[in-house]
């Protein structure tokens, strides 16, 4: 009988922990871009951490976003930022970089900055930092700062490197670094490694793939090595044969690769 | 009993009133009925033999999936975009609609096809596609901008269709004129052909001029010309190395004074077009299509400019046999322009368009995505090229016997730039300024002069709301994406968050760093 009072208490919490199970939270509605219905099933469902940043993040999304919703939001993720170490935590780090970067009037890309190496340097090797890794390279490629040469912004884009541990952000960074060396019309020769190497991780998507194997080949060409471009030609042929580059590509391969049309 | 006016139109007003209620009544039967699934289908290609292919095709889906009714929305390209928007925003959209890329909301109200897209079309069955994944079934591979969403980096519309723009030409016309029916070879066999028509109207007081164009037509010929033309130059401005450029990677390069419209082989294309003018029926910048097309009819022009989607219903109305030639660009044996030319070319890049959407909201995204394979299927794309005239995107299905005269030459040095259709403003700025190069009081001087006075203009504002429209882009994903990730279970989340591509965020700093520098085309 003792066992009683236990068993009524634990009936007792069945509901509430089914109501936790089933409790509505806004992510599905934040996924068809209802940020109304959103912001309404979070109001709804069990409080906790992960509760208040999908509210934030569906502040963030409801239109129209005003300066106060931003600000918001804003203290919400600070809040939960600076309150522990979870998921939560470093989604709410990487929003607040996300928004001095993107959803501020004025852009502060010196806060948006501060904020990602925050998450790099406490959780370095998780998802939101390796995310943040790139939109940080971002800011250093592109620097507000007219003082710092071309060669200067890739470098320092470049020292990211290291700290780029999951194969997607390396992929990613490589590619964001050859970009700006063509953008800045530094050498191509110098996105060549970067190239190479965002093609070696294998994380491209399709379309991406193709312009990377022909930029290899083209840039491998255009430094005198025609054995290698000639091997990514191929690769490129073989790989896209209904891409409206072959033309050109075999035109190239047929008038001897490095010699130029 | 007499008759009255009064009877007549109460009479009238009864028979119509009985027809809708009938034809409602029918439909809503229809839609009733529980043994089957309708899905509804809009487009805005009024071509009758276009309207026509589609219920064929539609016809024969029905006959192998009794269980599926598609209902065939035909809407007019006038009132289109503003229709499917309305029915999107107010939850009645058809599961499958034509859409465009450049269009608003796509994330918002389509969904992506990225793993359909991967299976084989069950379709082609039986057929030398069998097995082969439903994207290498396409012409394009569904790489061009209808079916793969750079800003999105999905796959979202399929494609049916291909178009090419072509001179078309009247051969018994000719063979009176030069004792031949045979096309120009050459620019220059062109050029001489233009002018024997011109002296055999004269010698014979005829109203015919060789070209016929308009307002909607002459755009194909200044894209086709300056791209073609242009390509010595697209090739050294393929900065990155890709072997091709997107039209705002050019618009960007303007603003870096890497080209302008005095660059020797756009300056070439001008003269090539300025020659066009000469030739072409006077006053063509203010006609419409339809006049165009009627001078050819009645034989007042010898040729006419004119996209394969228009031509698809000469056969039905013309009385004469026709013809079709690409443009004869001038090659490296040309002897003005022969040392700018980088021939063979190709006929741009080879990409199908006519971008078919699936409602992100459809309660029947199997049978949407069932009938979309069978209307690219190798026995869909058939259907669709004989009945409509018009060519299939389908690989290995042949177009029929008119529509293979508009097929593309994909074997040739082809950029995928076109120097007129930069971006939004700068397009119709472009465009605008043709005027002043066929004017009698123009010129090409007087052209050069007065784009080189407002394009930049025009591209920055375009490049601004590129910013702007890039930095929305990676708000909205960033939120969807972070969405997905808490909406799976934690022992299920992502290992990767889906944000915007990364290309659409580099434009972000790009073009943004571009607009503050100084301009170099205005010192």
């Amino acid at each position: 009988m003792r066992r009683a009072p236990c068993l009524l208490l634990l009936l007792g919490t069945l509901p509430l922990v089914a109501r936790a199970a089933d409790a509505p939270t806004g992510w599905p509605a934040l996924m068809r871009l209802k940020a109304d219905d959103a912001l309404r099933d979070f109001a709804a469902a069990t409080p906790g951490r992960e509760t208040d940043f999908g509210r934030a993040v569906a502040l963030l999304a409801r239109s129209p976003v005003t300066p106060e919703q931003v600000a918001e939001a804003r203290g919400i993720f600070t809040r939960l930022a600076d309150s522990g170490t979870d998921d939560v935590a470093q989604g709410a780090r990487y929003f607040l970089g996300r928004i001095a970067q993107h959803h501020l009037e004025t852009a502060d890309p010196a806060e948006a900055a501060r904020q990602y190496r925050q998450l790099l340097a406490e959780h370095g090797d998780s998802l939101w930092a390796q995310t943040a890794l790139t939109r940080l390279a971002l800011l250093e490629l592109y620097p507000d700062d007219p003082a710092v040469t071309p060669a200067a912004a890739v470098a320092a884009g470049e020292r990211l490197l290291a700290q780029a541990r999951l194969p997607a952000a390396q992929s990613e960074l490589h590619l964001v670094l050859a970009d700006a060396i063509f953008f800045y019309r530094l050498p191509a020769a110098e996105a060549l490694p970067h190239l190479l190497a965002a093609e070696r991780l294998g994380r491209l998507d399709r379309p991406t793939r193709a312009d990377v194997l022909v930029q290899i080949a083209e840039v491998l060409a255009l430094g005198g090595d025609a054995a290698q471009a000639r091997k990514f030609y191929t690769t490129f042929l073989a790989e896209y044969p209904l891409d409206q580059r072959n033309f050109m590509v075999r035109e190239k391969l047929a008038a001897g690769v490095g010699r130029g049309r | 009993m007499k008759i009255t006016r009064q009877m007549v139109g109460f009479i009238l007003m009864g028979a119509a009133y009985l027809a809708a209620t009938y034809t409602i009544v029918r439909r809503s039967a229809q839609e009733a009925r529980t043994d089957r699934v309708t899905i509804r289908f809009s487009q805005w290609q009024l071509e009758g033999t276009v309207r026509k292919a589609f219920d064929a095709i539609i016809a024969r889906y029905e006959q192998l999936n009794p269980r599926v009714h598609v209902v065939h929305l035909a809407v007019p390209d006038t009132v289109y975009l503003p229709w499917i928007q309305t029915q999107m925003v107010g939850g009645t959209g058809p599961d499958v609609a034509e859409y465009v890329w450049i269009w608003p909301d796509i994330a918002r109200r389509f969904q992506p096809l990225d793993e359909d897209i991967m299976q084989p079309n069950p379709y082609n069955r039986g057929t030398p596609l069998e097995g082969v994944a439903w994207r290498d079934t396409n012409i394009d591979g569904f790489s061009n901008d209808d079916s793969y969403i750079k800003s999105l980096g999905h796959y979202y519309g399929i494609t049916v269709t291909s178009h090419v723009n072509r001179i078309v030409y009247n051969r018994e016309l000719l063979r009176r004129i030069t004792g031949s029916d045979a096309p120009p070879r050459t620019y220059r066999d062109f050029v001489a052909l233009c002018a024997r028509i011109q002296a055999y109207a004269k010698a014979h007081d005829l109203n015919l001029v060789p070209v016929g164009a308009s307002q909607d037509t002459f755009p194909f010929l200044t894209y086709m010309v300056m791209g073609t033309m242009g390509a010595g130059l697209s090739e050294r401005l393929d900065v990155r190395h890709r072997l091709q450029i997107y039209q705002n990677q050019l618009a960007s390069q303007y603003l870096r004074g890497e080209w302008s419209f005095e660059t020797p082989e756009l300056q070439a294309g001008l003269e090539v077009l300025e020659h066009l003018g000469t030739v072409a029926t006077p006053g063509f910048v203010q006609r419409r299509r339809h006049s165009a097309l009627a001078d050819f009819v009645s034989q007042r022009t010898a040729m006419v400019v004119m996209p394969s989607w228009e031509a698809s219903s000469l056969p039905l109305i013309c009385t004469f046999d026709i013809g079709a030639f690409p443009f004869p660009y001038p090659l490296q044996d040309d002897p003005v322009y022969g040392a700018l030319a980088r021939g063979p070319y190709g006929e741009g890049p080879r990409i199908s368009v006519m971008g078919l959407y699936l409602n992100r909201t459809t309660p029947h995204r199997a049978e949407a995505i069932d009938f979309l394979q069978f209307l690219t299927s190798v026995e869909g794309s058939r259907i669709f090229t004989t009945v409509s005239n018009w060519q299939p995107a389908t690989v290995g299905v042949k177009p029929s016997g008119f529509a293979a005269q508009f097929t593309q030459v994909t074997e040739g040095w082809a950029w995928a730039a076109t120097y007129i259709g930069l971006t939004i403003d700068a397009e119709p700025f472009l465009r605008t300024r043709f005027s002043t190069l066929w004017n009698a009081n123009g010129g090409l001087k007087a052209f050069q002069r007065e784009v080189k006075a407002g394009l930049a203009a025009r591209i920055r504002d375009d490049l601004r709301r590129e910013v702007v429209s890039g930095i929305h882009n990676v708000q909205r994903e960033d939120n969807i994406a972070v969405a997905a990730y808490f909406a799976a279970p934690p022992a299920a989340r992502p290992a990767k968050l889906e944000l915007v591509t990364m290309p659409n965020e580099v434009k972000v700093y790009q073009f943004g760093r571009l607009l503050t520098a100084p301009d170099p085309t205005h010192p």
